[in-house]
């Protein structure tokens, strides 16, 4: 533990000291007497691999703090990443990193779980693994504990975090954490007291550890990578996934199948999570409504990995919603999901929470609605008073382009609804798209702009002339990038410079002073795209990133093109194979060895239909 | 209806800001389930306003807020329920409730006592620190006190003025500034600062120094 004397020095001049400090309302870690007293509690450091402001928005982090913290043989406790000049002061002063709670140093638990929510964090994850006083790579961990995990929406391809990874956890962890705690435990007390004797043999000690790692490669969802391998072709693509370790016997390999929580309904709704003290990027009470969406955009990771679609009971979600307010004080609301105007009785909870008489005034959320009537009229009851702005994602141009991608929006629709819009008075649109979509053409580019002047002569329309005054269209632009589980999963990504060129086009097709256009950079998304495509070569690739001081990839202050290009270099692998490459249908695909409940199959025949234009309302399985 | 109140915070809360603060307490009111009056506009934020605030990373015993309610509340009710909603290290120390207007904090607030604990290599250090006293700017102190507590152990007492005077040509004491000038000072004349905190807040009535809350009673 940190010694409490230290924490003043640790954190003089240093930005924020907020961020390091813990003692939020709703902790809900052991204290050290209990853990003193209970030497064979299981302690997890649970990792969010961004500065606190960002982790603490993740209600995956909440979730599982809590369900481990209800239970008495388990304590969980919070870090996050140290921002670049805490890490120095971490580095100058050799402290260890340490969590929140009982600033316990974290290589001193059992269990460190990540959460890789994006590609872009991964150089955080093993800056926080260095900075814990570990070999960042898993076979250089002699000890039996801490083990590393790591689970998240981007570990559904588990190759490129697979050499720093202990194990990796797909799916829901809901179950999962407790299966995984319960093995841990046990290994915890048998070799409590008498691990002076038998582990001191490095033999007995690796043969315990892979014991204990093929016991928890039987928990669903859970893959060890230390027991698989790929073998390559000698033109780099994947000749077949072979499994190398766990129990002899074993021929050929079984596929780690996604972890699923059936029920959603079966774990209550985090009612109480740890209210931050300082501001979050997400301040609010963030109430799930939704698992796994309905729609299938082709183009959408998320729209396939967390299927099936799960509404919970709008009963509870009152319940919970309220108790929520009441218990944390916070006075706004999100309801989150992947598509939460697709909740069926979303208006319902709207009300019944706002209206419940308990609350002078709740401010609602929703980060994700369609454009459509329905949309609007929700809009409208949430944003009562003060129109802040309506956000809509048409993701492509051309009518042709997004039944292409699947995305369910007519152009009528996006007139009307946009018509609607300015009719209520809002005067305040932000548009999402794409760029380097599969099958686009320079006239879906041309598209956008057309759409956008579109709205801004529909304004005129529909607004008088003070109201036109404060017309504001926010067109963001984003490169499309192919993922892992989705029917454009071979498809090839877009180079930078046609991208890059793209970009420009639009700029100059879109001048209108009512208009502001922002794009991400291409240059990131490359990196993205490798990443999410990556194979047991990329952790080389991350090692070598994070030697040459790579750290939050995410934030554009500090990511460097060029220091990956580098790095890819000195891992002697090529970026353009992971990113421009169109991957062959029949290629044995990195992230094969999970079964995520889709069949391939469906991806190509949804690949088919896209090719040939085709949308049908078909999300069957 | 005001509830005027005082508060501490020790240990890490004193990494908290000022804008913390206010959403802090904003959130616990919430929580205690007292219904603070809310600000007009189409952004409504409940009506709390604090004292002057301090430097981060100094610890206060004595930060004061008032919180405007529709009802009267039982002050010891109010503290109770309060405290039970509060992070750790921030506690609610007295509460009184008027039906007076009041004038804010910020603007009735004159000095700010701050108390350091500091240790030196000798015991006759006590002139030293009055000469570094004496050779700082007493356009922004009030009045200072000094004390031998035990053994090379001394207490500084800075009673500094948190606004400029009309009628005076005073300034306004900067915690940093001075903590740095004493922290350079004692470097070199073997003096170290074990402890500094804020303790007390005064209004300036006369001769003497009158605690905010008289404005309540």
């Amino acid at each position: 533990m940190l010694d409490p004397a230290e924490i003043g020095a640790l954190l003089e001049n240093i930005e924020k000291p907020g961020r390091y400090i813990g003692n939020e309302f709703g902790i809900k870690s052991k204290n050290p007497d209990y853990l003193l007293k209970n030497p064979a509690t299981v302690n997890t450091a649970l990792v969010f691999p961004d500065v606190y402001e960002v982790g603490m928005s993740n209600l995956g982090l909440q979730i599982l703090y809590k369900i481990i913290n209800s239970n008495p043989l388990f304590n969980a406790e919070r870090a996050f990443s140290p921002w670049p000049d805490f890490e120095d002061r971490l580095r100058k002063s050799k402290t260890k990193l340490f969590s929140l709670e009982n600033r316990i140093f974290l290589d001193c638990f059992d269990l460190i779980g990540f959460n890789a929510a994006h590609e872009m964090l991964y150089t955080n994850i093993l800056n926080a693994i260095d900075l814990s006083g570990l070999s960042i790579r898993s076979l250089e961990r002699k000890a039996l504990f801490p083990l590393v995990c790591c689970g998240g929406s981007s570990a559904v391809n588990p190759w490129p975090l697979s050499a720093f990874m202990d194990f990796m956890v797909i799916g829901d962890g809901e179950h999962v954490i407790s299966q995984i705690l319960g093995i841990i435990s046990n290994y915890k007390e048998k070799y409590l007291n008498n691990s002076s004797n038998y582990l001191k043999s490095p033999a007995n000690l690796q043969q315990v550890k892979k014991e204990m790692l093929f016991g928890l490669s039987s928990i669903e969802g859970v893959f060890v990578p230390s027991f698989y391998s790929l073998v390559y072709n000698s033109d780099n693509t994947i000749k077949k996934i072979i499994h190398t370790g766990g129990s002899s016997g074993i021929t050929g390999v079984k596929k780690i199948r996604k972890a699923v929580l059936k029920d959603i309904d079966s774990f209550d709704t985090l009612s109480d999570p740890v209210v931050p003290n300082i501001q979050t990027v997400h301040d609010r009470l963030n109430i799930e409504i939704m698992r796994g969406c309905g729609r299938g955009c082709r183009f959408c990771q998320a729209g396939f990995t967390y299927r099936p679609l799960r509404q919970k009971k709008v009963k509870n979600l009152i319940e919970k919603s309220i108790e929520g307010l009441l218990k944390t004080g916070y006075d706004e609301i999100s309801f989150t999901s992947l598509s939460s105007s697709d909740y069926k009785e979303l208006k319902k909870l709207i009300e019944k929470v706002t209206e419940s008489g308990l609350f002078e005034k709740i401010s609602v959320s929703l980060p994700s609605l369609r454009l459509d009537s329905f949309s609007l009229e929700i809009a409208e009851i949430i944003q009562s008073g003060r129109k802040t702005g309506l956000t809509f994602a048409p993701e492509a141009g051309s009518q042709r382009l997004r039944d292409i991608i699947k995305k369910d929006i007519s152009a009528d629709e996006l007139r009307e609804s946009i018509r609607a819009a300015f009719l209520k008075g809002w005067t305040k649109v932000k548009l999402y798209f794409m760029l380097g979509l599969p099958f686009e053409t320079d006239d879906d580019i041309k598209a956008i702009a057309e759409t956008t002047n579109e709205i801004i002569y529909i304004a005129k329309q529909c607004l008088d002339k003070r109201s036109f005054s404060r017309l504001q269209i926010s067109v963001s632009i984003n490169a499309f990038c192919p993922k892992p589980f989705t029917p454009f999963q071979w498809c090839a990504q877009e180079n930078i410079f046609k991208l890059e060129e793209k970009i420009r086009a639009l700029q100059q097709s879109i001048s209108s002073r009512f208009v502001r256009l922002h794009w991400n950079s291409p240059e990131k998304s490359s990196i993205e795209c490798a990443f999410s495509r990556g194979d047991s070569r990329l952790p080389d690739v991350i090692e070598a990133a994070w030697k040459k001081g790579a750290r939050f990839d995410n934030w554009t202050d500090y990511f460097d093109y060029g220091l990956w290009v580098q790095s890819f270099s000195i891992a002697g692998a090529d970026p353009g194979f992971y990113t421009t490459r169109q991957y062959g249908l029949d290629e044995v695909l990195p992230w094969d060895v999970i079964d995520i409940g889709i069949k391939k199959d469906y991806f190509i025949k949804e690949f088919n239909k896209a090719a040939a234009g085709i949308r049908l309302n078909d999300n069957k399985i | 209806m005001i509830i005027r109140f005082k508060y501490c915070k020790k240990n890490e809360a004193k990494y908290l800001s000022h804008l913390d603060m206010l959403r802090i307490l904003s959130r616990s009111i919430a929580r205690a389930g007292i219904k603070a009056a809310l600000s007009r506009g189409f952004n409504p934020k409940p009506r709390i306003t604090l004292s002057n605030p301090i430097p981060l990373g100094v610890q206060s015993l004595a930060e004061y807020a008032d919180v405007e309610v529709d009802v009267c509340l039982d002050t010891g009710y109010f503290m109770k329920v309060i405290n039970s909603c509060l992070p750790e290290n921030i506690i609610v120390l007295d509460a009184a409730c008027t039906c007076n207007k009041l004038k804010s904090l910020m603007s009735v607030i004159d000095v700010v006592l701050y108390e350091f604990i500091i240790e030196a290599a000798d015991n006759m250090s006590l002139d030293k620190i009055k000469s570094f006293i004496d050779a700082y700017d007493s356009s922004s102190i009030y009045s200072f006190f000094t004390q031998a507590q035990q053994k090379k152990i001394f207490l500084l007492k800075i009673y500094g003025y948190a606004k400029i005077f009309n009628n005076n040509s005073n300034r306004i004491f900067k915690f940093n500034d001075f903590n740095k000038a004493l922290k350079q000072f004692g470097q070199s004349n073997g003096l170290h600062i074990k402890d500094s905190s804020k303790t007390a807040v005064f209004i300036i009535k006369g001769a003497r120094l009158a605690d905010p809350f008289e404005e309540v009673v």
